[in-house]
């Protein structure tokens, strides 16, 4: 879906944000980019959006070098950014001036994810919605578009914990063996049970890129009582439930990924992360 | 060169939802500048003063007049980067965007303008005629399309100029105005010298065929090419603009 080769940019010339990064992003999955905040998770989704042009390196995704924006690669392209302002218009307006640019567009599920977020009228007017509401129309709009490659960033900011949930649902809902959405965010939390394959970025490098699978075969996530004392050991932290940690699954036991004490393990053990993962492209 | 009627026309239907409120405040203000022409033309025919908007001042004012017209047009999108992001990501070719561009800045903002001076006539003749008179003899509403043709294509060229620049920054409206009027001062003083230097003497006139500098076959090939260069100059500025 997309393949990245030594990619690198800077806003600066002497400054790069993007260090030489390689990947490769398998489609039908749902990927989550995490990392600081200004280590330069913006900046790369941008690039395979094709809103930045890299420095050096090359970015293909679907087959298109983003960079071009052919049409037929923005048609099945959906980007939702951190920060947006909408038009003056009314959401069944929005739709219709904005619809007839995607060649699958539904709008059947475009209401329908709307009634899920609890939208019902469709008459109201873009900008008087709350910041929540105006996102959950754009979100039920990308997913409409049936675009088979969809970037959020930080999708989940603004949205209350209602919200978040039917977040989650309505994504997994939207997603078909075509299509990857990769969605970054440092709200950890908010893609627990979401993502299948992750991503952590740290001063414009990547750190980890594995799928969920590959993560719980070396590493184990667990509780116990009284923090362990153990060499394989990666993090750990006391919460009120106990001690949780991180690590190397030697034994081969079954765990579900903590995306939280995987962030804090990878960021704790980069050395250790990239001897365990050494095949960065994720593949 | 990617280009579809059906996706060009849903792009025009698309900018007249999102800017309505844009053309409206170009409409505005463009009434409010108007006025300078409407006196000017008024002046003309009450003292038989020729009337030739050749001069430096003139076309600055027309600069001005053009590149906060597309300044304000772009307003929903310079106002926010994602905004902008989002016009850039809407799936048309670079060809459609740009001759999108083309209609609002060559097409829509003359007929506006001009527009917007008949009107102003309009009011003058209708509303105003027992105030300050009738219009002056030798007025006609064909006289007014005609002067401002005739503007038009004597600043084409830099027009054209405006495009380009205004196609660099994407916020911060007034001093994209300001650096659009600097560029342009500074290519219709080039532009200006090499009239001179090809004519023999200073050429007030983009386009000398008009005014009082007479025809003259190589500068009209200059200007034409001068248009057409930023032109494609622009195309790629739109190809390959980043957020």
């Amino acid at each position: 879906m997309i393949e990245i080769n030594n990619l690198k940019f800077g806003y600066k010339r002497n400054k790069l944000v993007i260090d030489d990064i390689s990947l490769h992003i398998r489609k039908g999955y749902i990927h989550g980019l995490l990392g600081k905040n200004g280590t330069g998770k913006t900046t790369l989704l941008k690039l395979v959006a094709g809103l930045l042009f890299p420095d050096s390196g090359e970015i293909k995704a679907m087959g298109f070098e983003p960079m071009k924006r052919k049409v037929g690669f923005l048609s099945d392209l959906f980007f939702l950014p951190e920060e947006f302002d909408v038009y003056k218009m009314s959401i069944e307006n929005y739709v219709k001036t904005h619809s007839v640019f995607y060649p699958n567009f539904s709008e059947e599920d475009f209401y329908n994810y709307l009634e899920e977020f609890e939208i019902t009228n469709k008459k109201s007017k873009l900008n008087s919605l709350s910041f929540g509401t105006k996102k959950k129309v754009i979100i039920a709009f990308g997913l409409a578009t049936h675009a088979k490659l969809m970037i959020l960033d930080e999708p989940t900011n603004g949205l209350d914990i209602p919200s978040k949930a039917q977040f989650r649902k309505i994504i997994l809902r939207a997603m078909t063996d075509e299509t990857t959405i990769i969605i970054s965010t440092h709200q950890v939390r908010d893609l627990h049970n979401l993502i299948d394959s992750i991503l952590i970025m740290d001063e414009g490098k990547i750190l980890l890129a594995a799928n969920n699978q590959e993560i719980t075969s070396k590493l184990y996530f667990g509780i116990e009582a009284q923090p362990i004392q153990t060499q394989d050991k990666l993090y750990s932290e006391d919460t009120i439930g106990g001690n949780v940690f991180v690590k190397e699954n030697k034994n081969f036991e079954e765990s579900n990924i903590d995306i939280e004490l995987l962030f804090n393990a990878v960021f704790q053990n980069k050395a250790k992360i990239q001897s365990l993962f050494p095949n960065k492209k994720g593949e | 060169m990617e280009f579809n009627i059906n996706r060009f026309i849903a792009l025009l239907k698309r900018e007249l939802m999102v800017g309505s409120r844009n053309y409206l405040n170009v409409i505005f203000i463009l009434l409010i500048l108007g006025i300078k022409e409407v006196s000017s033309i008024l002046f003309s025919l009450e003292y038989n003063f020729p009337l030739d908007n050749g001069d430096g001042f003139s076309i600055l004012i027309g600069i001005l007049t053009i590149a906060v017209s597309i300044q304000v047009l772009r307003a929903s999108e310079t106002k926010m980067k994602s905004n902008f992001g989002n016009s850039i990501l809407i799936p048309a070719s670079s060809t459609e965007k740009y001759l999108l561009e083309f209609i609002k800045v060559f097409i829509v903002i003359p007929v506006l303008y001009t527009s917007s001076i008949i009107f102003l006539f309009l009011i003058r003749q209708y509303l105003l005629t027992n105030l300050v008179g009738e219009l002056p003899k030798g007025f006609s509403y064909l006289l007014v399309i005609k002067y401002q043709l005739k503007d038009y294509i004597s600043i084409l060229p830099l027009y054209s100029i405006v495009l380009y620049f205004s196609l660099f920054k994407k916020q911060m409206a007034i001093l994209s105005v300001v650096f659009i009027v600097f560029s342009v001062l500074i290519f219709s003083t080039l532009d200006q010298l090499i009239g001179g230097v090809i004519a023999g003497k200073t050429v007030f006139n983009i386009l000398p065929y008009y005014g009082t500098q007479g025809f003259n076959t190589f500068l009209i090939i200059f200007e034409v090419g001068l248009f057409l260069f930023f032109q494609y100059l622009s195309y790629l500025r739109i190809k390959e603009r980043e957020v």
